[in-house]
């Protein structure tokens, strides 16, 4: 048994082992996955970006080329001065140049704006660099060559416009804008606020902008591929060992072909990675929190409904099971009743029927004499229990009719004690009466309460072998109370509720005889009167029956 | 019937043909109880133990079954009806069931759980006629079952056919 327990925990173990595992197979290969296309995406982006630099930089080249040669058109048969002229208004107006000249026919630098940036009188013939300036001339088109070093440091590009007035050779116009302007304006801002770098070159490779010397040589390749003039993503190593991915566009304008690139390392993309999936963990650890704690939020919740309804459930099991037992009670009250009413009503009949069949055949006068006192004795009884009967059950149907009117308890007492006095002096027992002198009347019906006390006095003689039997009244708040009490045997605590039941008799079995109604229409006759009866008592040392009726 | 040390003296006494004077003088007893035990002695009736703690029920049925020549005598609770038939071993019973203190089905229990007394015959009458209750009764061993009121003629039937039934 036990053995089996620990395979179960061990492949249970072994299978929780293979599902992580495949979890982070899974979990690698998918990063592996994410990995690349976000690396793509990333490059997209960057590529996209590169485009964008690319594209402003062609436009900024060309509209500044645009600019010089719409100049030279309009301007094509005005004076020097004239034309000059413009220069400073062209220089300020769309900004970026580094320098407009104008050189006249012989290749002498006659003017340029800002001024202290033209060489003027610099001949081109004689510097021996007269070659874009005859070519402008001889081909009459604009004349733009590759980013050279300037003088003043830097590099810059030339370009050459000529100016013609029908035919007639006028000069050109040589306007030159630096590469740092261009870097500056479209480069620069570009790798701010990110990592990673940007440079550009011109169509023989020849680095133009390379913001912090990126390109090593794991970048060689790739200038390569940008010297086609060609577009797209790669990645390369560098000295440090780290990889890179460049996204490169060319820039074209005019005869100019130059690449932009920019690089970003690609721990870039990894850190993007971290950062989605540290956000997506944030998300599914909120879920996974959510979850788990509404989870145990129900449990909780259900297992307290539970608990209440459980103790619900067991409340009114208990309620059911006492209402189910008080019914069962009140029925065995029931039947006990029509068992005991039978009982009460057959017994006198059977021993009328018997004296009477005897009496038919009988000789002797004794014998005779003996069946007929039977007889007679047995129709008191039967009458005592049929009026007792009746009395109870007017008085349960509440039909019973009270004659009331004002009546004097004393004189009740009185009466009632003259009906049993016979009977308390052949058992040898002391009747004591104590009655104040002043004692209000009640309101009642005489013949009742003589019964009540009458009965109770009864009671009180049957119960008590030797000793007294006292009646008392009194007045107290407003009623008045009658005391009996004998020193009998007493009635048990557990009983005292029960002696006013019907047909209930003290002691189990009941010890003497009677009709067991008595006390039952005492109370009745009593809570008829709007008064309270009960019994106080103490076994062994005899019982005091109390009974409390209103004042007239 | 269990006999006393007097029953036994009487009987001695009897044979040496003492006189019930004699007796009464030699024993130290009246001549009345000499009589009368000496006719309970010779009394061959059959003997009927009455058991009911109601008077009026019990005298009448006494003397009906007196009169009917049977040898009646009674007992008013249980405890008493007990004793009276290990004293005397009556012939039947008629047990009343509602008895004060041990009541007529243990009383019946007792009797029919007990080797000496097992085969006196119990006729039960009760006021009682509840279905149970005589199942009950029937069940305890009781021969038959009577409810008041009852018929004496059926009664007397009754007490035939059962000292029939269980005559031995």
């Amino acid at each position: 048994m036990k053995r089996d327990k620990r395979d179960s925990r061990v492949v249970i173990l072994g299978v929780c082992i293979v599902l992580i595992g495949v979890v982070f197979f899974l979990g690698f290969k998918s990063h592996e996955e994410v990995k690349r296309v976000v690396q793509e995406q990333y490059g997209e982006q960057q590529l996209m970006l590169a485009r964008q630099a690319a594209s402003a930089i062609a436009e900024f080249a060309d509209e500044r080329v645009t600019v010089i040669e719409i100049l030279a058109r309009e301007r094509s048969g005005d004076t020097v001065e004239n034309v000059t002229r413009s220069f400073k208004t062209i220089y300020t107006a769309t900004g970026g140049f580094y320098s407009i000249e104008y050189i006249n026919t012989s290749g002498v630098v006659v003017y340029g704006y800002p001024e202290e940036r033209a060489p003027i009188g610099y001949n081109l013939y004689a510097e021996n660099r007269s070659g874009m300036f005859d070519a402008a001339r001889d081909t009459r088109e604009t004349q733009i060559c590759r980013p050279v070093p300037l003088f003043e440091g830097g590099l810059g590009t030339f370009i050459w416009v000529p100016l013609y007035k029908e035919d007639e050779f006028q000069g050109v116009i040589l306007a030159i804008i630096k590469i740092s302007t261009i870097s500056d304006l479209f480069l620069v801002p570009l790798t701010e606020n990110r990592t990673g770098e940007v440079y550009m070159i011109d169509g023989r490779g020849q680095l133009l902008y390379d913001g912090e010397a990126v390109v090593t040589g794991g970048v060689r390749g790739i200038v390569e591929e940008q010297k086609n003039g060609t577009e797209g993503t790669a990645t390369y190593i560098d000295h440090t060992d780290k990889e890179h991915i460049v996204a490169y566009a060319p820039v074209r304008w005019r005869n100019q072909e130059w690449s932009v690139g920019i690089t970003a390392p690609v721990s870039e993309v990894d850190l993007l990675i971290r950062s989605v999936y540290a956000r997506q963990m944030i998300f599914m650890g909120a879920v996974i929190a959510i979850i788990t704690g509404g989870s145990a939020g129900l449990i909780l919740m259900f297992s307290r409904w539970n608990r209440t309804l459980e103790a619900e459930v067991k409340e009114k099991t208990r309620d059911l099971i006492r209402a189910n037992e008080q019914l069962k009670e009140l029925d065995k009250l029931k039947s006990d009743f029509v068992s005991m009413v039978s009982h009460e009503l057959k017994t006198p009949l059977a021993a009328m029927k018997t004296a009477a069949q005897v009496l038919s055949v009988a000789d002797a006068e004794d014998t005779k004499r003996e069946m007929v006192s039977i007889i007679l004795r047995n129709i008191e009884r039967q009458t005592k229990l049929v009026t007792d009967l009746l009395d109870l059950s007017r008085i349960e149907s509440g039909g019973m009719a009270l004659k009331m009117e004002r009546v004097s308890p004393g004189a009740v007492v009185a009466d009632a004690v003259e009906s049993v006095r016979h009977e308390a002096e052949e058992k040898g027992l002391t009747l004591k009466i104590e009655l104040p002198e002043s004692l209000p009347p009640v309101r009642g019906d005489r013949e009742k309460l003589r019964q009540v006390v009458i009965n109770l006095l009864d009671n009180a003689i049957k119960f008590t072998s030797r000793g007294v039997v006292c009646i008392k009244a009194r007045e107290v708040n407003g009623d008045v109370e009658v005391r009996v009490s004998d020193t009998g045997m007493g009635i048990p605590e557990e009983e005292q509720n029960r002696v006013f039941d019907r047909f209930y008799q003290v002691g189990n079995p009941p010890q003497t005889g009677g009709t067991g109604l008595g006390l039952a229409i005492c109370k009745g006759i009593i809570e008829a009167h709007g008064g309270r009866i009960w019994v106080e008592s103490e076994p062994g040392r005899g019982s005091t029956f109390v009974f409390t009726v209103k004042k007239a | 019937m269990r006999l006393d040390d007097k029953d036994r003296a009487i009987l001695e006494l009897l044979q040496k043909n003492v006189s019930y004077d004699g007796i009464a003088n030699r024993l130290g007893i009246e001549r009345r109880e000499v009589e009368e035990r000496i006719g309970r002695l010779s009394d061959t009736r059959t003997k009927i133990l009455i058991v009911d703690d109601e008077p009026d029920t019990l005298i009448p049925l006494k003397r009906a079954l007196e009169l009917e020549d049977y040898n009646v005598i009674e007992a008013h609770d249980g405890v008493e009806a007990l004793e009276k038939v290990r004293d005397e071993i009556p012939d039947l019973m008629i047990l009343d069931l509602m008895l004060p203190g041990l009541d007529g089905f243990e009383v019946c229990q007792r009797l029919k759980g007990d080797e000496t007394t097992r085969s006196i015959p119990i006729i039960m009458l009760t006021a009682k006629s509840e279905v149970p209750d005589k199942v009950k009764g029937i069940e305890l061993g009781a021969d038959d079952y009577v409810t008041k009121p009852f018929d004496l003629a059926e009664l007397r039937a009754r007490i035939k056919a059962v000292l029939r039934r269980t005559a031995p």
